[in-house]
This record gives C-alpha cells, sequence and structure tokens, in this order.
C-alpha cells in the first residue's frame, strides 16, 4: 500500500464506519415505521398546513435529517474532510474537522428544510402521483443542466485555509457552508425522488446516494447541457469486470506483454 | 533511443535538427514549429542550466503523498479521487520546467502560450518526445540506484490507469492501430527493446552525507549504509502558514510563514536526535506553494529563503488549473519543494528558533501588471516519525 493510500485509509475508514452506522439505524426505523419525518409523503391523505408545520419542526424531523445526512453525504466528504485536515496544525486537526462539519449540516439542513416545506405545501394542493412525477421530471432535467455540472465542479474546490487562531476557525466554517451550498445544489433534485415515493424509501435513498458518491469520482467537466452518468465509476465497475472475466480465462496473469512494432 | 539531454556540456541548446526553418535541400523543417518561444520569447530556443536540476534523482521513493510532504520522485497516488494533484519530483523538476522554457510565450501577448507551454498542446511540437525520452532515461537512471529506487509494487500502479476508470495508455503504431500498455509494462528497457547511450548515475547529494552533517556518530553511519534510503515513514504535519495570499508581477513578492513554536522544536529535536540516536529519523522538510493562480503562460519563479534559493519552478498547466470548471476545479497547482537542506542548516547555524521563515519568490518570465500569479498560502511541513 502506497503512502498516500494509508493516508485516505485515515479518513476513508471512521467516514465509511460512521455512514454505515448511519444506515443501520435508518435501516432499523425504516422497519419500524413506513417512512421518515424528512418525507414530505409521509403524511397521508391531506394534512392540515398547522399539522403539516408542526411536523417538520419536530425532533425527529431533525433527528431523521441528520441520520439521513450522515448516511448519504459522509462518503461524497471524504475528499473535503481530508484536504481540511491536511492543511490545519495537527492539534487543531479534528476542531477544523468539526466546524467543517458543522457548518455543512446547518446549511444543508436549512436548506433542505426549505425545500421539504416547499414540496410540503405543494402536497396540500397536489395530488401525490402527480408530484412524484413532477420531481422525476425535476430530477431528470437538473441532472442534465449545466448548473448541476456547476455545482458538480464547484464540489471539487479546494480554497485557502488560514492556519491560525480564529482566522483558521471562520476559514473551516466558511469551507464548510460553501461546500454545502454547492453540494445541496448538486444533490436536491435527486433527493427529492425518494423523499416522495410512499414505499421503498430506504431502497431508494440508498441508490440515490451511491449515484451521488459516484458523480463526485468524476472530474470537473465544462458545464454544459448533456445527458450525465457517474462515467468513472461506470468505467471502474467495467475494468474490475473485465479484469475478473481474464483471471478466469487465463488464470492469474495481469500483465501481458506486448511488443511494440 | 534519442533523447535531449540538455544538462550535458553544450547541449542545452535545442538540436540544430528541430531550431532550423528549413532543411539543407531549401525543403521546410518538418521539426521546425513557430509556436516555440523559448525563455527570453524571442524564438531562441535554450535551457537556462541555472533553471533546472536534478535534485529527483536522490528522492529515496517512488510514490509520495498530498498532504504536504514529499511527492517522491515519481508522484503521488491519487487512488479513485482525482483532487490532491501534485507533480511529483522528475515531474517538477526538469519535466515542468523544460516545458514552459521550451515554449516560452508569444512576444507580443504573454497569455499566448508557445504549443511546449501547455499540456493540451505540447505534443504538436516534435521536441516534446526528445523530451520525454529524457525523462524516460532520468527514470532509468533513478531506478538504477537500488535497494530503495524501486518502482511501485502496488498493483494498482502497476495496472496503470485504466484499471482506475481513467484513460488507458495508448500509442498509435505505424499501422494506425493503438499499442496499449501499461506502468508495469514499462519498467524494464530490456523486454521494451531499446536503451539509452547514457545512463550514468548523477547523485545531487547521498543521504549518508546528510547524516554526517547533522553530527551522525561513526557507528550509526556504518550500520544505516544500505538502509537509509528505505525510509517508510510518512508522518506530515504543518509546521507553519501565511496568514494572506501573495500577489505576484514583474516584481519580487516577499512574505513571511510564521511558524508554530511546538512544532518547529519538533523538527528542531529530530535533527538534533541525529548525533545520539542509534538509528536516527530527522525530518524532512517541504516549502508548499498552495492554490498557486494565474493565467499567464510559461510562467518562471525562483524561490528563496532567506537569501538562499530553494529552486525554479516551472508553473507548467497553470493556465487550466486556474479556470473553476476544468479538471482543477480553479483550485490552481501545488508545488512542493524540498527545504530540508535549507532547514538543516538553519539548525546548524542555531538559527532555527525563529518565529517566522522569510520567502521572497522572483519572476522569471513576464507576469503583467493586471494578470497576475497569486500563491493562496505558503505554508511548511515536516515529514518524519
Amino acid at each position: 500500500m502506497t503512502a498516500a493510500a494509508r493516508e485516505r485509509l485515515q479518513i476513508r475508514v471512521p467516514m465509511l464506519l460512521a455512514s454505515g452506522a448511519a444506515w443501520m439505524l435508518l435501516i432499523s426505523e425504516s422497519s419500524r415505521t413506513s417512512s421518515f419525518s424528512f418525507c414530505p409523503a409521509d403524511m397521508h391523505g391531506v394534512t392540515p398546513l398547522s399539522r403539516f408545520i408542526d411536523l417538520r419542526l419536530s425532533r425527529s424531523f431533525f433527528a431523521d435529517w441528520l441520520l439521513m445526512l450522515a448516511a448519504m453525504m459522509l462518503p461524497a466528504l471524504m475528499a473535503p474532510v481530508r484536504y481540511i485536515r491536511d492543511r490545519s496544525f495537527a492539534s487543531k486537526r479534528m476542531r477544523a474537522t468539526v466546524l467543517f462539519l458543522c457548518a455543512y449540516t446547518v446549511t444543508w439542513t436549512a436548506a433542505g428544510s426549505a425545500l421539504v416545506a416547499l414540496v410540503g405545501l405543494a402536497r396540500v394542493i397536489f395530488r401525490d402521483s402527480h408530484l412524484l412525477a413532477t420531481a422525476i421530471m425535476l430530477a431528470l432535467l437538473w441532472q442534465s443542466s449545466p448548473w448541476k455540472q456547476r455545482c458538480l465542479n464547484r464540489c471539487h474546490a479546494e480554497p485557502e485555509l488560514s492556519a491560525y487562531g480564529f482566522a483558521a476557525d471562520l476559514s473551516a466554517l466558511r469551507f464548510g457552508l460553501v461546500h454545502a451550498m454547492w453540494c445541496f445544489g448538486s444533490c436536491w433534485a435527486l433527493m427529492l425522488v425518494p423523499w416522495l415515493l410512499l414505499r421503498g424509501h430506504i431502497v431508494a435513498m440508498g441508490v440515490v446516494a451511491l449515484w451521488l458518491f459516484a458523480e463526485r469520482l468524476d472530474a470537473p467537466a465544462w458545464p454544459a447541457w448533456r445527458w450525465r452518468i457517474p462515467s468513472k465509476a461506470s468505467r471502474i465497475v467495467l475494468a474490475m469486470l473485465v479484469m475478473q472475466l481474464k483471471r478466469e480465462r487465463q488464470g492469474f496473469a495481469p500483465f501481458q506483454h506486448q511488443e511494440p512494432t | 533511443m534519442p533523447y535531449w539531454n540538455y544538462f550535458k556540456h553544450n547541449q542545452n541548446k535545442l538540436p540544430s535538427a528541430f531550431s532550423e526553418k528549413t532543411w539543407p535541400d531549401g525543403g521546410d523543417n518538418p521539426l521546425f514549429v513557430p509556436q516555440r518561444y523559448g525563455p527570453d520569447n524571442d524564438g531562441t530556443v535554450y535551457v537556462p542550466l541555472d533553471q533546472v536540476n536534478l535534485n529527483a534523482l536522490d528522492d529515496p521513493e517512488f510514490s509520495g503523498v498530498v498532504s504536504g510532504g514529499s511527492t517522491s520522485f515519481g508522484g503521488v497516488d491519487t487512488g479513485f479521487e482525482h483532487s490532491g494533484h501534485v507533480h511529483g519530483g522528475i515531474e517538477t523538476q526538469p519535466h515542468d520546467m523544460v516545458h514552459v522554457l521550451v515554449g516560452g510565450s508569444d512576444p507580443h501577448d504573454p497569455q499566448l502560450p508557445g504549443l511546449m507551454s501547455e499540456p493540451d498542446t505540447a505534443g504538436l511540437d516534435p521536441i516534446f518526445w526528445l523530451h520525454h525520452a529524457n525523462i524516460d532515461r532520468l527514470w532509468e537512471v533513478w531506478r538504477r540506484n537500488p535497494p530503495s529506487h524501486v518502482d511501485p509494487s502496488d498493483s494498482k500502479w502497476q495496472k496503470g490507469p485504466a484499471s482506475m476508470g481513467e484513460r488507458e495508455f495508448a500509442m498509435p503504431k505505424p499501422d494506425g492501430k493503438p499499442w496499449i500498455y501499461t506502468p508495469a509494462d514499462m519498467t524494464n528497457l530490456v523486454t521494451l527493446g531499446y536503451t539509452y547511450d547514457d545512463l550514468t548515475i548523477t547523485l545531487t547529494e547521498q543521504r549518508v552525507e546528510r547524516f554526517r552533517r547533522l553530527g551522525a556518530s561513526a557507528a550509526s553511519l556504518t550500520a544505516m549504509k544500505g538502509v537509509v534510503g528505505v525510509l517508510g515513514r510518512h508522518n506530515v504535519e504543518l509546521v507553519g502558514a501565511t496568514q494572506s495570499p501573495l500577489r505576484i508581477t514583474s516584481r519580487e513578492a516577499q512574505t513571511s510563514v510564521r511558524l508554530d513554536p511546538g512544532v518547529r522544536r519538533k523538527v528542531a529535536a529530530s535533527l538534533t536526535a541525529v548525533r545520539t540516536a542509534a538509528s536516527p529519523a530527522p525530518d524532512r522538510v517541504f516549502l508548499n506553494l498552495e492554490n498557486v493562480r494565474g493565467m499567464t503562460a510559461s510562467t518562471r519563479l525562483r524561490v528563496y529563503i532567506g537569501g538562499q534559493e530553494v529552486a525554479t519552478v516551472g508553473l507548467f498547466g497553470l493556465r487550466k488549473a486556474s479556470q473553476s470548471d476544468e479538471k482543477h476545479a480553479g483550485n490552481g497547482l501545488r508545488v512542493v519543494l524540498d527545504i530540508t537542506k535549507i532547514v538543516d542548516a538553519l539548525h546548524l547555524e542555531n538559527k532555527l528558533d525563529v518565529d517566522a521563515l522569510d520567502v521572497r519568490i522572483v519572476p522569471l518570465s513576464r507576469i503583467p501588471e493586471e494578470v497576475p500569479v497569486t500563491v493562496g498560502r505558503v505554508s511548511v511541513y515536516r515529514e518524519g516519525q
């Protein structure tokens, strides 16, 4: 294992473990209830506006919301967390990481709550099936748009960070806030779909989380209208399959030399 | 294999086969390209020998880290992620520097690069291939200094970028079909069927010399021979950083890297311990120029700490790295420079007990006032136990 790979593992292991734990809790909760409190589709039938607002602001909403954010987003945060850790003094790495994650969570939660509230209000007016169809159309449209690409590109930003005192705290907070804004911009449309499903939230959330993680693996690209799929992740999977097939056919001979002619 | 060894005596001028506009019989020379402006942007192409070095040949390891420590001879393994790109030793010097020296920029427009100055167009200049043959030759020279100078055994490195979802390496054969190869295929010149006429090992400094200079005992010097290169320790941490960005135009720029007293003492202690420890492991120290951005082509800088020159740097790929919708997401370049020797000297002169290091950056190429080069942060990292 290379030194750089060892450095990556120091971040990947705790973050993937935390994400895995959050998924376990979400799965166990989903076996008890039909959906989560942050899902606008969790209230069957017509809901009075006052009850909707009460529920949105309830403690369970925030608990479920944080679990969802941890489960779905921690894998995508490995790169920025590693960056902030590397750019901070060893004695301040934990503090900087926590500040980054706090700012990220608060910003995502504020933007996400507004979106959930909007969808909830729309649900009071429109039928569920119409809302779901609209959300799917919106997700497809956003996925293909240059704005989505711009958000994805900005998710790879590694800004200058101060190292000393209050300025260091401030730059960690600013990094978390700005990263969350672009991350939300990149993810909101796809997240809407599992939120609006009446059944199978957890499976849909898993699929969306995988997609969101996979599309972060792609390098920034020029913003344009195009059908956007996580191409690097697809190539990794394909390369693994091809190697596995070769191994099965030829035995273990990974490096077959070809003479140049 | 033909190559251009600009380091060799009287060979730093572009070979005439590439610089002449016409063949001896009067026909156009296809090896000549007009968009090859040279270091003075006047079409005279040469490599100023005070702007290139072979320090990478003394790097004990192939693969480095992205966290601010050594990027080693060959560069860093970025895994599935593409962030944290930083050039390895041989890529920084002489590879990048020769690119920008040869390419230069249009004398009438410093934002218009020569072909060799930009990664996207460099391969269109025929001298690209002789420059890269020289880099390939230097790789072989580095490999001939075992036991530590060995290529990675990691299977992902051997299988190459195609195994990580990136493009595979492909070279067109004369019949137009691609020859697909991996890094593992490139590690043995005998198997590949070519060689170079000069593979003399050129080391800038033996690491044993460093230990001797720091006062290691004769017994520990004898004990470390043969194993000194095998370091395998990559505990990297920040020692200090500037507090505001640096703006570089045609005039030199100065800044002060404030050092954390605790971490600085850790560095000093590791250097002092060389005198008494049975197996000393003194820190290596690196200056990082972070988030280097700019839109001027073929930018070259000379970096000093105090009055001591650290290195010259050619910012190959700067313009593309500075654009937010390009591969580097606008993060700019990060340049990692080994300042161990300077820190050792400060320590031996009892001058390391300072609050800050003064860093001076002198431009070696034109940087217009209206298109400055900015350095987001200048930092110092230690790498040790």
